[in-house]
Parts: structure tokens; sequence; C-alpha cells
């Protein structure tokens, strides 16, 4: 059957007909859904640059040295700053990272080395996939019934422990991928050598994958950073400066434009859009550095 | 969060697009700091727990999707 084919295309081929011509409907179509793709690609970046540009439009003549040395300002009050407020949004992830980074990256290892084929890997694998698509008001609602119901208050501490499941997955995933990334030969090298489990995994796996795991983190950071669902009811808002007793309701930059967004005067809403503006440059820092790590150093 | 600052709160249902309306997750977001009673937060814990097992099942559909149906990926969820 094939060789029938051939014959009949050799006799009847049609050179003027396989040229591509601008005038036959499917040329057309492939044109035009082309000129479509790149339309919708072009859509899809202008998102960010107009968020970018409006913040930097309406927060940017608020950005100065009162901004960050101030306590937000009264209703009716002038001037003012969110001082406070990223004092508490650095502890919260502070302590988020306390708990996320020394759990997942150990959760790493034990998918990508100690046990990936285990059935408790699988599981593990599985609900940190399910995690990474919890909502993050959710996490507030646990955090609020664990930690906040237990302490009997607010505190940074149970909007850390928010902030760290939502921290979890990215960080349990990421290692994983980047300790699987190193080659093969490093680590039978390593055992060649006699070394046990754990040498081979402290002293070659993790400092090899450290860029990988970095970027992870670094992601993992920057998204509870911007996060205010789970610091709502966990952390609440203060207007007065981290008290010396961590068991305090603490502000966070997050609460803040949330809170000051809603306000009907003007000067709080001015540091609102500053404080976005804030928030958005450092979580755009935390992922370009974090883009950066992960780019192999060795290429070009 | 961004949807609790836009949806409009309103505990009617309407059919219309642009009328006000709600969703769960903004439901926790503007009742949860004002639960007074005992009652309000074991009312606000259903409505997260419907809103977990929602997302849950999503998820599992993607997971089930992506996996093929087969057993090693839809088997995790037993």
């Amino acid at each position: 059957m094939n060789e029938k084919v051939q014959t009949e295309s050799l006799e009847e081929i049609n050179l003027p007909k396989l040229e591509k011509s601008l005038r036959s409907t499917r040329t057309l179509f492939s044109y035009f859904m082309s000129t479509v793709a790149v339309t919708m690609t072009l859509l899809a970046i202008v998102p960010l640059f107009s968020v970018l540009f409006m913040l930097a439009w309406k927060g940017g003549q608020r950005l100065g040295v009162a901004l960050f040395t101030e306590l937000p300002p009264a209703a009716g009050m002038v001037g003012g700053g969110i001082g406070n407020a990223l004092i508490g949004s650095l502890l919260a992830v502070a302590i988020a990272s306390l708990i996320s980074i020394p759990v997942g990256i150990m959760a790493g290892v034990f998918l990508a080395e100690i046990g990936p084929e285990t059935r408790v890997a699988t599981g593990v694998r599985f609900a940190a996939k399910m995690l990474t698509g919890l909502p993050s008001i959710l996490a507030g609602v646990f955090a609020f019934t664990t930690v906040v119901l237990l302490t009997g208050r607010f505190s940074p501490l149970a909007g850390g422990f928010a902030l760290s499941l939502l921290m979890l997955p990215t960080i349990i995933l990421t290692s994983e991928e980047a300790l699987r990334m190193v080659p093969a030969r490093m680590r039978e090298a390593a055992i060649g050598m006699g070394a046990t489990q754990s040498q081979v995994t402290l002293r070659v796996l993790l400092p090899t994958a450290f860029p990988g795991i970095m970027t992870g983190v670094l992601l993992a950071i920057s998204r509870a950073a911007g996060e205010t669902a789970p610091l709502l009811f966990t952390m609440t808002f203060s207007d007065y400066w981290l008290s010396r007793n961590l068991m305090e309701p603490t502000a966070s930059v997050a609460v803040l434009i949330y809170n000051f967004s809603k306000s009907p005067f003007e000067n709080q809403q001015s540091i609102a859009w500053a404080a976005s503006l804030v928030l958005v440059l450092i979580v755009l820092a935390l992922n370009l550095s974090g883009q950066l790590l992960s780019r192999d150093p060795h290429r070009r | 969060m961004a949807l609790a600052m836009l949806v409009g709160s309103t505990s009617r249902i309407s059919w219309s697009v642009f009328s006000p309306g709600n969703t769960l997750a903004a439901l926790l977001a503007n009742r949860f700091p004002e639960a007074a009673t005992e009652a309000d937060v074991s009312v606000l814990m259903y409505v997260a727990l419907v809103l977990l097992g929602l997302t849950l099942l999503v998820n599992v559909l993607g997971a089930w999707i992506i996996g093929g149906g087969r057993p090693q990926i839809a088997g995790a969820a037993r």
C-alpha cells in the first residue's frame, strides 16, 4: 500500500501547490492565529506593568524616610508611616521561615534521597501538592483554632505559623526537585569514596542543590510576605511599635493595606498606596533574586 | 482576599453578575475578625470546611487528570 501511494504521488506531484501562498486559506488562518497568540501574550504582561505604574503614580510621592520610620496615622491625622507594620511583617515572615525552612528541606531530602518510592513519600508528595492549592484564608482559620485559641491571644507567633503553612509545600517540592537535579555520578562518586548517607547528603547533595533550594525558599518568602488573609485574625493589627512581649497583636504591611484602603480618610488611603508600592517592590526583588539564583552559573 | 474587597459581601443571593454577592473566602475574611460567640465561630468553621472540601475536590480532580487516572496518583487520595 505504501508503494502505491509513493508512485501515485510521484506521478501527480504538483509543485505550485506545494508553495506557500498568501492567498490560500490555511496560510491566512495560520497568520491570523499567530497574530492572536502574540496579542494575547502581550496582553498577559500588561497587568504587571499596569499595577506597577499605578502604584508608583499613587504611592510614589509618599516614599520617604518618614514612611519607614513613623507609626501609621490615626483617623484624620496628617503624616505618618508604616514603620511598625514593616517590622511586624518581617517578624512574621522570620517566624514562618524558622518553622517551614528546616521542615521543608528535611522533607525534600526524604522525598528525593531516603525513601523516594515509599508509600509515605507518595502520600507526602500528594499532600504537598494539595497544600499548594490551599486557600490562604484556611491557613488563617487553622492557625486561629490551634495557636490563637491555645495561647488565648493574637500574636506574631500565630501569624508566622499560618504563613509557614503556605510556605511549606513550595519549599518541600522545590527542594525535592533541586536534589533530584544533582547528577547521579556525584552521588555515586561520594558513595564510592566510602561516604555514609548523611555525609553524601550534607557534604555533596545539599551544597550542590543549594541554589535550587534557595530559589524555592525565596519564592515561598515572597508569597508569604504579601499574604493578608492568614494574618487578618491571627496577628490582627496594632497602631504601636512592637512590644517587648511578642505575644501581642502586631501590625503587618498586608493588613495595613487592607485596613487603610477601606478608610474614608485621604491620608490613610495614600499611606495604603505607598505601603502597596513598598510591598510590591520587596516581593519583586525577592522573586528576581530567586530567578537569578536558579540560573546556572556555569553556563554562558 | 482581593475578592473580599470587591465582591460586596451581601447575604442576599442575586442572579445578576453586577450586584453585590459573596464568596466563601470573603465571608470568612469579613466575619471571622468579628466572630464573638461560640456559635459564630462554629458557623465560620463550617464555612471553612466546605471551602476546604471544594478545593480538595478540584485539586484531586486535577491530580487525577495529570496522572491519567493511574493508580499511583489517584490512589494516594485513599
